[in-house]
């Protein structure tokens, strides 16, 4: 097919002028796909970047993807002989939708997912790459999380997920620790304090944050500033009784939506985490669906990334197009608003993405 | 302490295996064979597996044969069920008899704590350990559910017996593990085929649920139990609720339960019944969900809705 041919034609020149390298390349099963299947072939295996760049360069597939384990015989059959070495603990982050506003949220639970990776977990060696799609993958590499088996992987995404977090569980094991100190005091409500480790103490530091922006929330002798400092250094010192007049049942349901809060809230495939041996997009190669770069991004690049400037790397010479279906799109500074049966003259990227969308045709 | 006490006390560990080496000969002794294949075969019936105490030399290298001898069995037989029941009965005598170390700074802890990789160092009372190790050997319990422990850098805060329990389930799981051999070794298949030959045989559980009947998390429960893994007390309690509220009959939850590496008729009778005798409610989705038996976002509240969820699909 002619518009097939054209795309296959620019992802050969894509790969011909950019080089990639790939951690571990030796280690990994590589699985490529084609129109219509996203894995088509698998059990490939590269010994080099050399080699897995020629292979690129000569023979573009239009999907390729790699394993998140290591293997000694990467592409030997059954898996069992490949001989596991370990695999990446892989997060994939994905989005119903690629509006401005659901990438923006992306974000923001990448960026919480990043932050629990990090200061929960200890991961240091971390690799974060738009999907080339709707979302993100971030692969940890760090030792420690290389011989997880899929039970293990399993408490880790139940844990940033924080699935079936009760704060009442966090209250119930304060009280428990401190029955003695309560004794004199009944206005006490034991809680966690800000200083304390994991969900625990993400859950005292959003509800310090949230009630010192808006503090009537919670009740309205907070209005009155000693009141809300007594409530503030309460939560400060893990009492959580002062200053409110609220009893701890009610200060109980106001708290209750901090529980979502603390949570990665946002679409987490549980397969790719959870299966040690499963295939995800090759960092650095294009997206088969979108024509977009699965772009490795820095930590500090996340918050201004924008998939739809800085993921676009096909080229800019005009093409003519047919729209079968209406489009409101930007791509870089190009935006295209159209009906179907529309035709239309666009750069080669934004034709290729409307292509591989399904949404146009070509004219010629 | 020497090699040898080390390795008798702690027959799975590297000092065993290094011990076992050099009385290798003593492994096709026919006397410990034959001890060998009674103490398994009290093992499958019983669920029960002696651990004997002694001074003497001798008998400390004899009882790391028979050990040695029962591990090749296993290894050979590739039985999951054999595998289970044999860890469950050591692990409960080994703890039973309380051999781990009482006290909190012990070299021989240290020891074992390296043995799987366990680092730990303690901070103001408290024992710090690596997420890594918590995250695989800490009991499946809400208890030690990682949402309401202390995490920071990669360190979990846990108290003394917690990481000695941490201990405990990797020694479990380490005894759950038997090597993948490309070979089969006659003598050691064919003792152990000669032990699983001696096994009064059992009725099987006369429920037939079709596919799709009951909700993934079920599904997963019956699959495990199928396959002889140990469940966790709330895995059960609520696999066993479950069958009652869809009115399978006691005995056939019984013999589900038969499955389980560590079953004792008289015991698992009795909780079946009591949970029979008290019509407890099977627990909500949301728990499910808190216990970690979970498994897929079926759009129900409660597991027993999944029937009439599927019904109106139709």
């Amino acid at each position: 097919m002619q518009g097939n041919d054209w795309i296959m034609g620019l992802f050969r020149d894509y790969y011909s002028r950019n080089k990639k390298s790939i951690f571990n390349v030796e280690k990994r099963e590589f699985g490529i796909g084609v129109f219509g299947r996203k894995i088509a072939k698998r059990h490939m295996a590269f010994f080099s970047d050399e080699e897995l760049n020629s292979y690129l360069s000569s023979d573009p597939p239009l999907f390729i993807s790699h394993s998140v384990g290591y293997y000694e015989f990467p592409d030997a059959t059954p898996m069992e002989k490949k001989n596991w070495l370990g695999s990446e603990l892989v997060f994939d982050l994905d989005s119903p939708e690629t509006s401005d506003e659901a990438m923006k949220i992306m974000k923001q639970e990448l960026k919480k997912l990043i932050e629990i990776m990090k200061d929960e977990f200890g991961a240091r060696d971390m690799l974060i790459a738009f999907s080339g799609n709707r979302g993100y993958h971030l692969h940890v590499r760090d030792k420690g999380f290389l011989p997880m088996n899929s039970d293990d992987r399993k408490r880790i995404i139940e844990y940033v997920k924080a699935e079936g977090f009760d704060h009442r569980k966090i209250f119930e094991l304060f009280r428990k620790r401190m029955k003695n100190e309560l004794l004199g005091n009944p206005q006490m409500i034991p809680g966690p304090n800000p200083g304390n480790w994991g969900a625990i103490g993400r859950f005292a530091r959003k509800s310090r944050e949230i009630f010192s922006a808006d503090p009537l929330q919670l009740s309205r002798r907070l209005r009155d500033q000693k009141n809300l400092e007594s409530f503030l250094s309460g939560i400060d010192e893990g009492n959580w009784g002062r200053g409110h007049g609220q009893s701890e049942e009610d200060l109980m349901q106001k708290i209750s939506p901090i529980s979502e809060i603390i949570k990665v809230r946002c679409d987490i495939d549980p397969a790719v985490t959870q299966d040690p041996t499963k295939l995800i997009r090759m960092p650095g190669s294009l997206h088969g669906s979108t024509g977009l770069e699965v772009k490795i991004l820095k930590e500090s690049e996340i918050e201004d990334f924008d998939p739809f400037s800085h993921s676009v790397v096909l080229p800019d010479d005009k093409i003519e197009i047919m729209l079968k279906e209406d489009v409101n799109i930007r791509m870089k500074e190009i935006v295209l608003k159209a009906k179907k049966g529309q035709r239309a003259k666009v750069p080669a990227f934004m034709a290729a993405y409307l292509y591989l969308k399904e949404k146009a045709e070509f004219t010629s | 302490m020497d090699n040898l006490e080390l390795a008798y006390r702690y027959p799975f560990s590297s000092y065993a295996k290094k011990e076992i080496e050099s009385h290798a000969s003593l492994l096709k002794n026919e006397y410990l064979g034959a001890e060998a294949k009674k103490r398994l075969l009290n093992v499958l019936v019983n669920g029960e597996y002696p651990i004997v105490r002694s001074d003497s030399r001798e008998t400390r290298i004899e009882e790391l044969v028979i050990y040695a001898i029962i591990r090749m069995m296993l290894t050979n037989l590739a039985n999951s069920y054999v595998t289970g029941r044999f860890a469950i009965s050591f692990s409960k005598s080994f703890y039973g008899k309380s051999i781990l170390p009482k006290q909190e700074v012990d070299d021989e802890l240290k020891l074992l704590f390296s043995e799987f990789s366990i680092t730990y160092e303690k901070e103001n009372g408290n024992y710090i350990t690596d997420v890594h190790s918590f995250v695989k050997y800490a009991p499946h319990s809400i208890d030690y559910n990682m949402l309401y422990r202390e995490i920071r850098n990669g360190k979990v805060r846990l108290s003394f017996d917690e990481l000695k329990r941490t201990l405990q389930e990797a020694i479990t799981r380490h005894l759950y593990s038997i090597p993948k051999i490309e070979t089969k070794d006659i003598y050691f298949n064919s003792m152990g085929n000669f032990v699983l030959s001696k096994i009064p045989k059992k009725e099987n559980a006369k429920v037939s649920f079709k596919e799709g009947d009951n909700p993934p998390c079920v599904e997963k429960l019956l699959d495990e139990m199928r396959m002889h893994k140990n469940l966790g007390h709330y895995a059960r309690w609520s696999l066993a609720v479950y069958l009652m509220n869809r009115s399978v009959e006691m005995e056939d939850i019984v013999r589900i339960f038969s499955n389980s590496p560590d079953y004792n008729e008289k015991i698992s009778s009795y909780q079946i019944k009591h949970i029979i005798e008290h019509k407890y409610s099977m627990p909500s989705c949301e728990k499910m969900r808190l216990y970690g038996l979970c498994v897929a976002q079926c759009g129900i509240v409660n597991p027993l809705q999944w029937g009439a969820r599927k019904d109106a699909r139709k």
